[in-house]
């Protein structure tokens, strides 16, 4: 009778836990996607934009764009901030490095079992589109590697070097992940908006 | 998610951001942390969801038994 008692407690107990982290986990995915799509449609309802000079600085959490592979069916919109919060919602952008469609090495992170899962299938030439109020750039993938985390320099200016994604590496693993998988990708068109005459504040994400 | 709109009067062309600094001089800077763990969360969830399931259909059959 006794132990009848504790199986009941026990399966009711992890019943509601496991209740909570569904809904937890149903909780996540309904932000990523509220996030995603409150974005694009800024995106989408601004096609042309001139920014006030001097542009106003990019805060975190900002709208930056929206970067699509089409091979891989891989599209996310990109915020500003490289922090957890952040890549909850989407791909960020790692601060300090270029912004587009300025020149320089663009830096963008976003969680491997998420949106960059599909970067496993990636190989060079593909093309890579980053769409921003200022018009849409177009990459070509030139290399991948996998680094250890500390090997920032993978961000650093080189020619040739215009987009650099990042990812943590194995794609599959429990746990940290101790390396990251990094595509490089080289500028190979852009189209910019040449007419517009309002700028607006992008939607933002976190607090 | 907020949102505020800012009327411009400038006809310039966007000027390419400012941001970029040398990332080489941030030596005491890793690569961002981008490990995720929605996977894991849905299969602890499914396990506790399923276990539970499972110790009350088996304490109830002992008490039918």
């Amino acid at each position: 009778m006794r132990k009848a008692g504790l199986s009941i407690w026990l399966g009711s107990a992890l019943i509601v836990g496991g209740a909570v982290v569904l809904a937890w986990y149903s909780w996540t995915l309904y932000q990523r996607a509220a996030a995603q799509r409150l974005a694009k449609e800024w995106l989408n309802r601004t096609p042309e934009i001139y920014r006030p000079t001097p542009a106003p600085p990019v805060r975190r959490g900002d709208v930056i764009g929206e970067l699509e592979i089409p091979r891989l069916q891989l599209s996310v919109m990109v915020f500003e901030g490289d922090d957890a919060e952040i890549l909850g919602h989407g791909a960020g952008h790692i601060p300090g490095t270029a912004l587009p469609p300025g020149g320089g090495n663009i830096g963008i992170a976003a969680h491997r079992d998420t949106y960059f899962r599909p970067l496993r299938s990636i190989h060079a030439n593909d093309v890579i589109a980053l769409k921003t109020p200022a018009g849409t750039s177009q990459y070509a993938v030139t290399e991948t590697e996998i680094v250890r985390p500390s090997a920032i320099d993978v961000l650093s200016r080189a020619p040739g070097r215009d987009l650099t994604l990042v990812t943590c590496y194995p794609f599959y693993f429990v746990g940290n992940a101790p390396e990251r998988f990094i595509v490089h990708a080289r500028k190979i068109g852009d189209t910019i908006a040449t007419r517009g005459v309002m700028s607006t504040r992008s939607p933002r994400v976190g607090p | 998610m907020e949102e505020e709109v800012i009327v411009a009067q400038d006809d310039a062309l966007i000027p390419s951001p400012a941001l970029d600094t040398d990332t080489e001089n941030s030596a005491d800077r890793v690569l961002p942390h981008t490990g995720g763990y929605s996977d894991l969360e849905l299969v602890i969830g499914l396990f506790m969801l399923g276990g539970g399931i499972a110790a009350l259909f088996a304490s109830r059959r002992k008490s039918l038994a």
